[in-house]
């Protein structure tokens, strides 16, 4: 069971001077790709870093590809590709060097590959890193973590910087990724278009914890926009509860809502209220108000 | 299976040593230089002069290594590779054991070149005996430091840098008086003792800054 | 397969997918029996995410539009025509529904857009 999730996460904590993440579950179905938004400093970063034990739980279990993210770390790292979010190579040495010198600690490394995406995304193999822009060196760095086939991907902001025509070209990237069933992708961003466009399952988090996850569609089909006119300003309280944010001036209604589905018009509307108008809102906008609720 | 985690080892080894090619290379011209304009001028000895040589051009191999690692936050690309602390630490140590031994040797190389010019009778058996001393107890003090960047940081493995450095500065020109005594103090000792309880020690020291390195890193949250 | 995808649409993107493979079916483009693109295959072909494409499959075979055989894929199924014509009155609903609510938001009442409707149809002459 545990071996089709690519990710689980149990009761993992971590407390730093300033702030704490505390994930009680979270799971990750392989063949799928999972977007990880939220402010910053909400824990994105810090989730990503304890799956590879660059940054050590204070408690809990991660198992990663149905393996022990400590007891087989070794193995779990083999299997995993990482691209940190500002592009962490040796700055004084060549493209083609760094790709020499990780293609010895994995199997499964293609060197054909690794030359194909550097070509690919336009970058010359004896350039030093340090000459390199932001974009490319973040192209860079998802080379290295692609050629070796990783099953897991692991991408922290890697969009942040790019301009949208390489943004286009490494979402389509991570499309070709999951052509094959098993492989999975773990990013983050807060370029949450890129999410909304190729992400199947979304995590929100706000300071370190969980607040809202499930597979995108499902959520763009609960969150809505929903306004209304109330036949009397003494019923507002009555519709508080369906709505994470509102805001309402005399009998006009305009409330976010998480809890849509069809039977909720029929209930609104038994409740007395008319006019029930009811749009669509983006990722985006669903993430701001999340972002703006109340503790 | 033994094999492939060795060269791994020695991969991150040889990534040190690359990485430092041309400061080394640098490094080396310009301290032979000082050292041959002390030797002429200062009528410092020959021998301290090689052991200066020698521990400067490691030391300063260990702080541009750090300096570069802590810049690049490239200690975290490494934890990411599929290698243990254990193979990490060791890489580290191995780079340092080859930069001491290449130091030496360019040493050796000076001391025969003097020899040529300047024959005299030397105990061939007993310089090596201190050589290789000298060159452990070199590789310890590196081991020491790099422990001490892995367990508190770069920041604070500055602080010894600045201090060691003062000394030396200060110390400098006392050395080249003091030195030249230690070979009579040590005299009644036989080389053999001299080797034998040089590797026990650095064995035993290396050992425990090996096993300290792996914790401190196993313990250090790269953010 | 050419399948635009529009943000600005306010039709979630798995319908959009729905309808355009409709269209074509209906148009004859993709003609009965002809294999689709796999799901992971469309969402690269279109960059969306696999969920929204296997949704939109799901969608079509739910409606009839399409059938799939474990471990082979989704074909086009054979449209019977009592399907189409239900699917067109459907979509006439939907559209006159819309254009009703602009209108009325406007000041037109039921009894004018009865006749507009009516006045319509006289000169597509009964076509």
């Amino acid at each position: 069971m545990e071996m089709e999730k690519a990710l689980v996460f149990r009761n993992v904590s971590k407390k730093f001077p300033d702030f704490e993440v505390q994930i009680d579950s979270f799971e990750l179905v392989r063949g799928s790709i999972m977007g990880l938004v939220g402010p910053n400093g909400a824990g994105k970063s810090t989730m990503i870093k304890m799956i590879m034990n660059l940054v050590h739980p204070d408690s809990g279990n991660i198992s990663v590809l149905g393996r022990d993210y400590l007891k087989q770390e070794q193995q779990v790292k083999n299997l995993v590709g990482y691209v940190p979010e500002d592009g962490r190579i040796y700055e004084e040495v060549t493209a083609n060097w760094v790709g020499q010198f990780v293609s010895h600690y994995y199997k499964t490394w293609d060197h054909d590959y690794f030359q194909a995406l550097l070509q690919k995304f336009g970058l010359s193999g004896n350039k030093k890193v340090k000459q390199l822009s932001k974009g490319n060196k973040m192209k860079l760095s998802l080379s290295l973590a692609l050629a070796h086939k990783p099953e897991l991907l692991l991408l922290d902001e890697p969009t942040s910087g790019l301009d949208p025509v390489v943004r286009y070209d490494l979402l389509q990237e991570l499309l070709e990724v999951i052509q094959d069933e098993s492989r999975t992708i773990l990013l983050s961003s807060h370029i949450i278009g890129d999410i909304e466009k190729v992400a199947d399952y979304v995590c929100f988090l706000r300071q370190g914890k969980v607040v809202l996850y499930d597979d995108k569609e499902s959520i763009l089909e609960k969150y809505k926009r929903v306004q209304f006119k109330l036949a009397d300003t003494g019923l507002i309280n009555g519709f508080k509860d369906y709505f994470v944010q509102y805001n309402s001036e005399g009998i006009h209604f305009q409330g976010v809502t998480g809890k849509y589905s069809k039977e909720l018009l029929p209930e609104l509307q038994r409740r007395g209220v008319e006019d029930i108008k009811v749009s669509p809102l983006t990722l985006e906008e669903i993430m701001i108000v999340l972002s703006r609720e109340a503790v | 299976m033994c094999k492939i985690a060795l060269t791994l080892v020695w991969q991150l080894a040889w990534k040190d040593l690359y990485l430092q090619k041309k400061k080394l290379l640098w490094l080396m011209v310009t301290a032979g230089l000082i050292i041959s304009i002390l030797v002429s001028v200062n009528n410092i000895g020959f021998l301290p002069a090689i052991l200066i040589f020698v521990f400067i051009g490691t030391y300063s191999f260990t702080i541009q290594t750090c300096f570069y690692e802590d810049k690049n936050n490239s200690l975290s690309f490494v934890r990411a590779l599929p290698v243990s602390t254990v193979q990490i630490v060791a890489g580290r140590f191995l780079a340092l054991a080859v930069v001491t031994v290449g130091a030496l040797l360019i040493g050796c190389l000076a001391l025969l070149a003097f020899q040529l010019i300047n024959p005299s009778s030397l105990n061939w058996f007993r310089m090596g005996a201190y050589g290789v001393f000298a060159g452990l107890a070199n590789l310890s003090f590196n081991c020491l430091v790099v422990f001490i960047y892995y367990r508190w940081g770069y920041t604070r493995m500055q602080y010894v840098y600045a201090v060691t450095f003062m000394t030396l500065f200060f110390g400098g020109m006392t050395v080249g008086t003091l030195l030249p005594g230690l070979p009579e103090v040590i005299a009644g000792i036989s080389p053999l003792q001299i080797l034998a309880s040089a590797v026990i020690a650095a064995i035993a020291v290396l050992f425990f800054l090996w096993n300290a390195s792996v914790k401190a890193l196993n313990k250090l949250d790269l953010t | 397969m050419i399948i635009n995808l529009s943000p600005q649409n306010p039709a979630p993107l798995y319908q959009q997918i729905v309808e355009q493979i409709k269209a074509k079916i209906i148009a004859g483009e993709l003609k009965t029996h002809e294999p689709l693109p796999s799901i992971r295959q469309l969402a690269k072909e279109v960059t969306t995410s696999v969920i929204t494409t296997k949704r939109a499959y799901e969608e079509l075979e739910r409606e009839g539009f399409i059938y799939t055989r474990a471990g082979m894929g989704s074909f086009v199924s054979t449209l019977d025509k009592e399907a189409q014509k239900k699917e067109a009155l459907d979509k006439l609903t939907t559209r006159i529904h819309s254009a009703l609510e602009d209108a009325m938001s406007l000041g037109v009442t039921p009894n004018e857009a009865a006749k507009a409707f009516q006045k319509v149809l006289k000169l597509m002459g009964g076509k």
